[in-house]
């Protein structure tokens, strides 16, 4: 075991000296995950081509939300592409509270639709999620209760107007007349109440850092299969043969170097967006994705040591991590949710170490799974560390012993 | 050379070496070497002794087998028939063992550049489960004597190929060894390193350690070595003393006798180009 640690000891020392690399395992990734999280929020916030589903619970007993005008102008706003739902209040309630569900519904009292088509007052009760796309739902239903209100003052203005003035119509007093009625009505025609949901909110850091977590820590077994490799081609790997340090004492050497490398560079990630980006990382989960950043580590390196083992040259090995990285990354769920993913990506993305770690993830982050619901995914990414160290030992060549 | 007329520069080295190989025992014992890549037969029977504090060198074109004969000597290419004993353990059985009393010293700078002069020795150090304490005593007395101490915390990638040179060599004999190989220790070294290289080599005969160098310098190998093999297609054509050789070359080859090693080598293998 000393000899092993003198292994791990060496590779991690050359590894913090180098720069470039340790720049590129530790900063690069936490800076990828704090640039990529902004831009995720700020299209949010945005707006534009957003596809939202908004739960209607009709107090009337019904379930035809085409007979509200106020309801089909909801879904007629620029840029946004809304469905409505009918439901049950207790079936909003559920899908609200489930994160990346949806983020809030309204309730339409009894009596809306007849209030609205005679002018009169009515109210509506929206609950959103405490998040972005809840602050957009909430915005939207604004827009549409002003357009209401505007609309409602405008045909009272009118009808004065008509009335005074023996049915001659005049756009310009009728505006000024809707004007004045604004200023003398205390309360506005369609009355608001908005309400937030606590505890369904998603932030989008908890698929951002642990998806681009995993994408870095397979990018960043370049460090130890390029090390391996510059190991053979200068002849250290050759001197180390013939002194006594068995194949397997070198090869373990490695993987605990790499697996130290791999822990830190996933921990210091989720431990950025934890406490810069309240992430949900807490107390109901935290045993969980440390096991899971274990079993995700293991995984990688054991795979590292495959391809170390099977591709001798640096431009073949080099090209091999990165294909992996970034066919991983893309069907595995570290770019997009895999959730939301069609269902044929989903069952390819199996053979992926990515998807395996981001339904872990997922589950414990955003869906609030425990330990004992992601143990399939630790228990998966731990055989197949397994596996490709099984094969990796069968291949990889120390010396012609 | 005696320790006080040395340089202080290979002072360190004797202060902790100590041998136990007696002078003119046999150490290493190769008989019948085989090594065959499929059909292809690299090295034909070679039987070689070299005994304790003795030099031997190895000389040979490229491709004649000398590198593939020091990989089967020191554990890294199994023979594909033959047998070896270095210092009493057999090859075959004991190469655990073997690897303890034997060190390479590869052609190739097989260091670590991101690491500095005294990591890299420490490590190589630690391999061998040496104690700290020996440890440290050890790294300072080699690269004392190979004019590197005082760079011992620089990078070894800021070093100068002379330099990387001898601590290439130096890491070859962490462990002590009593059999060294040395692979063409001084291939484009300056002549300052190169004569640093040969007192480190004279240093470890006089302790009695047995020495298989190789080199493509026929007159390092006529001032260095005292007994030499010459080999070619992968088997050793002769082998003694220089004055053996020569004197043996004159008459089998039926020519005047060689003036040196350099002429009876172009006579035994011949002008053409090798390794092509």
């Amino acid at each position: 075991m000393r000899q092993v640690w003198a292994v791990v000891k060496r590779q991690l020392l050359e590894t913090a000296k180098n720069p470039r690399s340790f720049a590129f395992n530790l900063f690069l990734p936490v800076i990828l995950v704090v640039l990529v999280g902004q831009i995720f929020n700020f299209s949010s916030t945005d707006g534009s081509s957003i596809k939202l589903s908004l739960p209607v619970v009709l107090q009337d007993g019904t379930t035809d939300i085409s007979q509200s005008a106020f309801l089909n102008g909801l879904t007629h706003i620029p840029g946004i592409n809304l469905t409505l739902e009918p439901m049950s209040l207790d079936e909003a309630k559920q899908h609200t509270a489930k994160k990346l569900d949806r983020s809030g519904y309204i309730v339409v009292p009894a009596g809306f639709n007849q209030a609205f088509a005679n002018h009169q007052q009515t109210g509506l009760q929206v609950f959103t999620t405490n998040d972005t796309t809840g602050r957009i739902i909430q915005s939207l239903v604004q827009q549409a209760a002003g357009y209401y209100n505007t609309t409602n003052l405008m045909v009272a203005a009118a009808a004065q107007q008509a009335q005074q003035n023996n049915q001659q119509f005049n756009p310009n007093s009728a505006a000024q007349q809707a004007a004045q009625l604004q200023q003398s009505q205390s309360v506005p025609a369609l009355k608001l109440d908005m309400q937030n949901v606590a505890g369904a909110s998603f932030n989008q850091f908890d698929q951002i850092a642990p998806g681009y977590a995993t994408m870095f820590v397979i990018f960043g077994l370049n460090t130890v299969v390029l090390a391996i490799i510059d190991e053979r081609s200068r002849g250290t790997m050759r001197r180390l043969a013939v002194m006594p340090l068995p194949k397997w004492a070198f090869m373990t050497g490695k993987m605990i170097a790499q697996f130290i490398v791999s822990f830190l560079q996933i921990s210091i990630m989720l431990a950025v967006a934890k406490f810069f980006f309240n992430a949900s990382i807490n107390a109901s989960n935290i045993i969980g994705i440390v096991l899971l950043v274990m079993a995700l580590s293991f995984a990688a390196t054991a795979l590292g040591m495959l391809i170390v083992s099977l591709f001798k040259n640096e431009s073949a090995a080099g090209s091999v991590v990165t294909l992996v990285a970034l066919i991983g990354s893309a069907v595995g769920g570290a770019w997009f949710p895999l959730f939301l993913m069609p269902e044929w990506i989903q069952q390819v993305s199996k053979v992926t170490i990515n998807s395996w770690a981001m339904s872990g993830f997922n589950g414990l982050m955003i869906f609030g799974q425990t330990l004992g619901e992601v143990l399939p995914s630790i228990g998966v990414l731990l055989l197949y560390g397994a596996v490709c160290l099984l094969l990796a030992t069968r291949f990889f060549k120390y010396s012609e012993a | 050379m005696s320790e006080t007329t040395r340089p202080p520069a290979l002072q360190g080295i004797t202060a902790t070496s100590k041998v136990s190989a007696v002078s003119g025992r046999v150490l290493v014992q190769a008989d019948g070497l085989v090594k065959k890549y499929d059909q292809r037969v690299v090295v034909n029977s070679v039987s070689l002794t070299i005994q304790a504090g003795e030099i031997f060198g190895l000389l040979g074109p490229n491709g004649a087998g000398k590198s593939t004969t020091i990989g089967m000597l020191s554990t890294y290419v199994p023979p594909t028939a033959g047998h070896v004993n270095i210092n009493g353990l057999d090859l075959k059985r004991d190469s655990l063992a073997i690897k303890q009393v034997i060190g390479v010293i590869p052609q190739e700078l097989a260091i670590y550049d991101n690491n500095t002069a005294e990591e890299n020795l420490n490590f190589f150090a630690e391999i061998f489960s040496l104690p700290a304490n020996v440890r440290k005593q050890r790294i300072e007395s080699l690269l004392q004597a190979v004019g590197l101490w005082e760079r011992r915390k620089d990078l070894v990638k800021k070093f100068s190929g002379g330099m990387k040179r001898r601590l290439n060599v130096v890491a070859g004999l962490i462990n002590e060894p009593l059999f060294v190989m040395m692979d063409e220790p001084t291939v484009g070294v300056d002549p300052q390193s190169r004569q640093s290289i040969y007192e480190i080599i004279n240093n470890l005969k006089e302790q009695g350690r047995a020495i298989l160098y190789t080199t493509q310098y026929m007159e390092e190998a006529e001032q260095l070595c005292d007994r030499i093999a010459i080999m070619d297609y992968g088997q050793i054509i002769v082998q003694g003393t220089l004055d053996e050789l020569l004197t043996h070359a004159e008459k089998k080859v039926e020519v005047e006798k060689p003036r040196g090693l350099s002429q009876l080598f172009l006579q035994l293998t011949g002008r053409e180009y090798r390794g092509q």
